[in-house]
């Protein structure tokens, strides 16, 4: 027995052992196999990191490139204010000095850091610092004593406007969060934002990366929108509007230019404005883009489409004389004035150069409720333009079927139907393009940061919509609006030298408490240059001039209108289709001999043909009101 | 047979090795460099040649000089064990540093010699010597260890006798020593002593684990040769109120919990890595306090953290990494992350990601970790498994051995081998607290290489020596008919 016992102890050490080592290869399973896919997660967890990249915001730029949204090099500046200790009212009161932020809103970021849910080691204390100032303060930071460590400044850039004020309503501006907030901004932010790459790596502990494990993304930056808008044109539009604004003191005023054949816009200025590099002094009425969101009563400048609408229907011609009541005319009970002016009998072509209200309101009751509001459904009133640009208001066009027995004298004067300045253009295209509407648009074509034009503007494409089918009715209409820029007419302060403009004035008194106001107006110009090839269609309305300066469109709006044109076709390098100061051949045969451009406009001297004015006896239909 | 364990043996270290220098490679190529490899291909060197002296010298040899061997290797750790003791005293930096002129603190002990460039960890050859003293004294002296009816009683009596007589012919002094030694020899007493003192001094030493291990081979070697079982009953029983005490201790009588603190507070804005955060100030229970003064607080919440579920532990020293870096539950968290990664077969050699200083030791003691991410579990199993066969096939060799001395040796040798393994990847899972013990040939460290080796060379030298006695025999006496096992049974029956 004693002999074999050594090997039956060395049995018992060698199976404790086997024991042992059984255990550690299930304890391995356990760890290795069963709980791998928690324990793999949270070992990736510490060894991998990752960093963000952000490419560049996409540039607005006109027609030729001119920027007129870009980016530029700035500081963000971070702090960690837990690490920052005793320095913490010091150097924040430091960067409140120097950055121009209120105390509490520094404190506000500051508390970040010590909030009791999910607090951030890291806050931001302000994005896109002015390069310069950023440096300095770097410099500053970095003599500081006891060093401050928890300061960080990191490139970045930030959203710049260089001609400032300029579109700036159309051009819009970006929220916070690097988001278009208005404008072209936001109607194009998804091509214009960048792309964030995020880059998974791993570290080591002591955070540098271990070589080729990155799984790196490059950044795109946005893509560069090209618009429609001529920087020069639009210059020259804002700067007249600017004058006009001076001297006749509106509430506000825009002007909208688009080429007629292509439906492009050139020019969209507004006023007031604001200038987005300066967010501080921005209100939101200034930012409000009026031109889309503003309908207003058009006036007389409606004219022009009824007219046409008859022409084509063939109910008249230039030369059929109606008779215009000697300026009074009562229908269904209610009167209609033509201002003061007393007017026998007129020619089509002589109601349109004097804007008489009676002959049109006649004219379009021989068109009837149904032809007049197939009209001006056709021509695009109360429907959406559809320029791509945001919010845009559909303005105010009742249905037929509530229509009362007064619509059809109203409407066609331009009362108690809203019309935004886009749609009065789109309309006057139609006439100025043959009677072809094109779609308007401002979106010329948008690049990609590298310049290659992956998207033109698909509206474009759009089937073209012919408004009106009688080319006769086109040439006629616009021999008639040549009339009311010659002598005679209600706008001879709208003619430019050497060209012939047809176009045509609007008074419209604006309703005030359900009334219409006797001192409130909104004067309007809209035509086109030259008559016979149009370059343009441009519009000015100035919305409540002052009415002790002047408020007929043709004093207000056309003397604007004609100094516009002028530079524009200048620019164009449209050729005069006359000579200096001969009449066109071919011409309307007013009597106009000399139409002399007005460039100079006297306040307090009456129009030297007042406009026709609509009677304030006339009760707006509640519903047309805007 | 002798032949083919040796082959099997001989095949095994070099499997074992080779594993150890590419993942060595794969471990610190990407940190360090190649120096350490150099370092350790020289430290393989130097012990391929001494497997080969010792495998050719006779091994009863060293036995005869283990006495000699073991004071040689005691005073080297002995005086690692001084100057650790002297710090723990709070002894003046201006008298510790001059004596500490050879030693280095690393991770709050001091454990190696530092001779130049090489680092020698004298525990690592004490244990060697140890069992060489051991395999010795039972297999001369130890006539009682195995006899029964032996009482204290007795053991007085014949004292006494030995003592009169003595009296007679020498001066008083002198003959109570010639008593003691007279009586004494021959039963475990002796050994008992010696092995206490070197364990003692190991754990003096600040190295709890090692102490352990030599603890286990002397129990081992004390086991196998015989001694008789009701010497054990002290150990078991220590063993008996040990083993629950302390998962009882962690459980009930539990340290401050940090569960509630979530790592998210903490994680910093750039790189994921934790931050520093102020460990939350509970008051710690009764027993850990107790614990606290007796181990003092490093050692205590190492070891107390060590047995909870690693995940909710980890979150708790995780946190406190900042204050105390390489810390053992962060560690531990680190290397059952590596190994949580790995799954069956790993992420692939060198990719490692745990080995970039996140696992502190990562090339020593925590290589396993790194084997189990880059090569998965079928590469820890086998590696289980090489250690198995190692360790069953010193077993084997002892088996095999001409004598009593061979015996205890693999014994001795082969358990060394088996409760390092088990003791290194036992704590690289977080199966027990976390301390620095090698692996047998795979970690990185010359002594352990060369520890180790000098236990092969001893095994070969065992086999060889009984290949020849048995030849030997075989020649004296028929060639053709050898009666198997017939020397082993010659030497049990020694006791007269």
């Amino acid at each position: 027995m004693n002999q074999d016992i050594y090997k039956i102890r060395l049995s018992v050490v060698a199976l404790l052992i086997l024991l042992g080592f059984g255990l550690l290869a299930a304890r391995m399973y356990q760890i290795q196999v069963l709980r791998h896919d928690t324990l793999f997660a949270k070992a990736k967890a510490q060894y991998t990191s990752s960093s963000t990249e952000k490419g560049n915001r996409g540039q607005i730029c006109d027609i030729h490139g001119n920027l007129l949204a870009g980016n530029i090099a700035g500081r963000d500046i971070y702090a960690e204010p837990k690490k920052l200790g005793a320095q913490l009212p010091f150097v924040t009161g430091y960067l409140c000095r120097k950055l121009n932020i209120p105390r509490a809103e520094m404190a506000e970021k500051i508390s970040q850091a010590f909030r009791p849910q999910n607090p951030r080691v890291e806050v931001v204390i302000a994005r896109g610092v002015d390069l310069r100032l950023a440096e300095e303060m770097a410099e500053e930071v970095a003599k500081m004593r006891p060093p401050v460590r928890a300061l960080r400044f990191e490139e970045s850039t930030r959203r710049h406007y260089p001609k400032d004020s300029l579109m700036a309503n159309t051009l819009g501006f970006i929220g916070g969060g690097g988001k278009g907030e208005s404008g072209v901004e936001k109607a194009f932010d998804e091509e214009l934002q960048p792309t964030t790459s995020r880059s998974r790596f791993l570290i080591d502990r002591k955070g540098s990366q271990i070589p080729f494990t990155e799984n790196r993304m490059t950044p795109r930056n946005g893509n560069n929108v090209y618009l429609t808008i001529d920087e020069v044109i639009q210059q020259a539009v804002e700067e007249e509007l600017k004058a006009m604004v001076d001297k006749f003191h509106p509430t506000s005023a825009y002007a909208v230019m688009a080429n007629p054949k292509t439906g492009a816009i050139l020019a969209l200025a507004q006023i007031p404005t604001y200038n987005p590099n300066d967010r501080k002094t921005m209100r939101p009425d200034e930012f409000r883009n009026r031109i889309l969101e503003d309908a207003f009563e058009p006036g007389s400048i409606m004219k022009g489409v009824t007219i046409t609408g008859a022409l084509d229907w063939g109910l008249v011609t230039l030369e059929t004389p109606i008779d215009c009541h000697n300026g009074m005319w009562f229908y269904a009970g209610k009167s209609l004035r033509d201002s003061g002016h007393r007017y026998g009998t007129l020619k089509v072509r002589n109601i349109v150069q004097v804007s008489s209200n009676i002959g049109t309101a006649k004219i379009a009751l021989q068109l009837g409720n149904k032809r007049l509001y197939d009209l001006l459904d056709r021509f695009g009133f109360g429907k959406r333009t559809g320029l791509s640009l945001g919010t845009e208001s559909p303005g105010i066009f009742r249905p037929l079927k509530k229509w009362d027995g007064l619509s059809v004298t109203r409407f066609a004067i331009g009362q108690g139907i809203a019309v935004t300045p886009l749609q009065m253009v789109q309309a006057y295209c139609a006439i100025a393009n043959g009677g072809v509407m094109p779609q308007l648009h401002v979106l010329d074509r948008i690049e990609d940061s590298e310049a290659h034009t992956f998207a033109v503007n698909d509206q474009r494409n759009k089937p073209k919509r012919t408004v009106v089918t009688n080319y006769r009715a086109i040439t006629d209409i616009t021999s008639a609006l040549e009339l009311v820029t010659h002598e005679g007419g209600t706008a001879p302060k709208a003619a430019v030298k050497g060209y012939e403009v047809a176009g045509k004035t609007g008074t419209a008194q604006k309703v005030v408490g359900g009334q219409y106001s006797n001192s409130a107006y909104t004067a309007s110009f809209i035509g086109f240059v030259p008559a016979e090839n149009p370059a343009f269609v441009l519009l000015v309305v100035a919305d409540e001039p002052d009415k002790r300066i002047a408020y007929y469109g043709g004093t207000v709006a056309a003397p604007t209108f004609s100094r516009i044109a002028e530079k524009t076709l200048r620019y164009m390098m449209i050729a005069p289709a006359k000579p200096d100061g001969e009449p066109a051949p071919g011409a309307a045969p007013a009597p106009p001999p000399n139409s002399a451009p007005a460039t100079t406009v006297t306040p307090s001297a009456p129009a030297s043909s007042p406009e026709p004015e609509p009677h304030a006896d006339f009760t707006p239909d509640p519903a047309s009101v805007p | 047979m002798y032949r083919f364990s040796r082959t099997i043996l001989l095949a095994l270290v070099f499997l074992l090795v080779t594993a150890g220098l590419l993942m060595l490679y794969s471990t610190t190529y990407a940190t360090r460099g190649t120096s350490q490899l150099n370092l350790q291909l020289g430290w393989v060197g130097i012990t391929i040649v001494a497997i080969l002296v010792l495998w050719k010298t006779d091994y009863h040899l060293f036995c005869k000089y283990s006495v000699l061997f073991l004071c040689l290797a005691w005073i080297p750790l002995a005086y690692l064990a001084g100057i650790h003791f002297l710090d723990m005293l709070h002894c003046p930096q201006g008298i510790l540093h001059p004596l500490a002129f050879l030693t280095k603190k690393v991770n709050g002990a001091y454990r190696w010699l530092e001779l130049g460039p090489i680092r020698i960890q004298p525990s690592e050859f004490v244990k060697v010597c140890l069992i060489l003293f051991l395999a010795q004294y039972f297999s001369r002296n130890a006539r009682h260890i195995t006899q029964g009816g032996r009482g204290i009683w007795v053991w007085l009596t014949s004292f006494r006798e030995t003592l009169e007589s003595a009296r007679a012919s020498m001066r008083p002094l002198t003959a109570w020593a010639f008593a003691l030694h007279k009586t004494l020899r021959h039963g475990v007493l002796l050994p008992i002593a010696v092995s206490v003192a070197v364990a003692g001094t190991i754990l003096l030493g600040g190295s709890l684990s090692v102490a352990t291990i030599t603890a286990g081979v002397v129990i081992a070697i004390t086991f196998v040769a015989g001694v008789r079982l009701r010497w054990f009953i002290p150990v078991i029983l220590i063993l008996a109120v040990a083993l629950p005490v302390v998962p009882v201790t962690v459980f009930f009588f539990s340290l401050p919990d940090h569960r509630n603190e979530t790592p998210a507070a903490h994680a910093s804005a750039g790189y994921g890595r934790p931050a520093a955060a102020p460990l939350a100030q509970e008051p710690p229970g009764t027993l850990v306090k107790i614990a606290t003064s007796v181990l003092g607080e490093a050692r205590t919440k190492r070891f107390l953290y060590s047995w909870r579920d690693p995940e909710s532990q980890a979150k708790t020293v995780v946190l406190d990494t900042g204050k105390k870096e390489g810390g053992g539950g962060y560690q531990l968290w680190m290397s059952i992350l590596a190994l949580g990664s790995g799954d069956w077969t790993g992420l692939g050699f060198t990719e490692s990601r745990m080995k970039k200083f996140y696992l502190p030791e990562a090339h020593t003691d925590f290589i396993v970790a790194v084997i189990g991410e880059e090569l998965g579990l079928v590469a820890v199993l086998l590696l289980i498994a090489a250690y198995t066969v190692l360790v069953g096939t010193c077993f084997w060799m002892a088996t095999q051995a001409a004598d009593k001395e061979g015996v205890l040796l693999c014994t001795g040798i082969g358990a060394s081998f088996g409760l390092h393994a088990f003791f290194n990847i036992a704590v690289v899972s977080g199966f027990i607290p976390t301390t620095g013990i090698t692996a047998p040939f795979v970690s990185y460290g010359g002594s352990n290489v060369l520890a180790s080796g000098i236990g092969i060379g001893l095994l070969l030298s065992v086999s060889r020596h009984a290949e020849r006695l048995r030849l030997e025999r075989a020649a004296q006496q028929q060639p053709c008919c050898v009666v198997p096992n017939a020397t082993p049974q010659r030497l049990f029956s020694e006791n007269p």
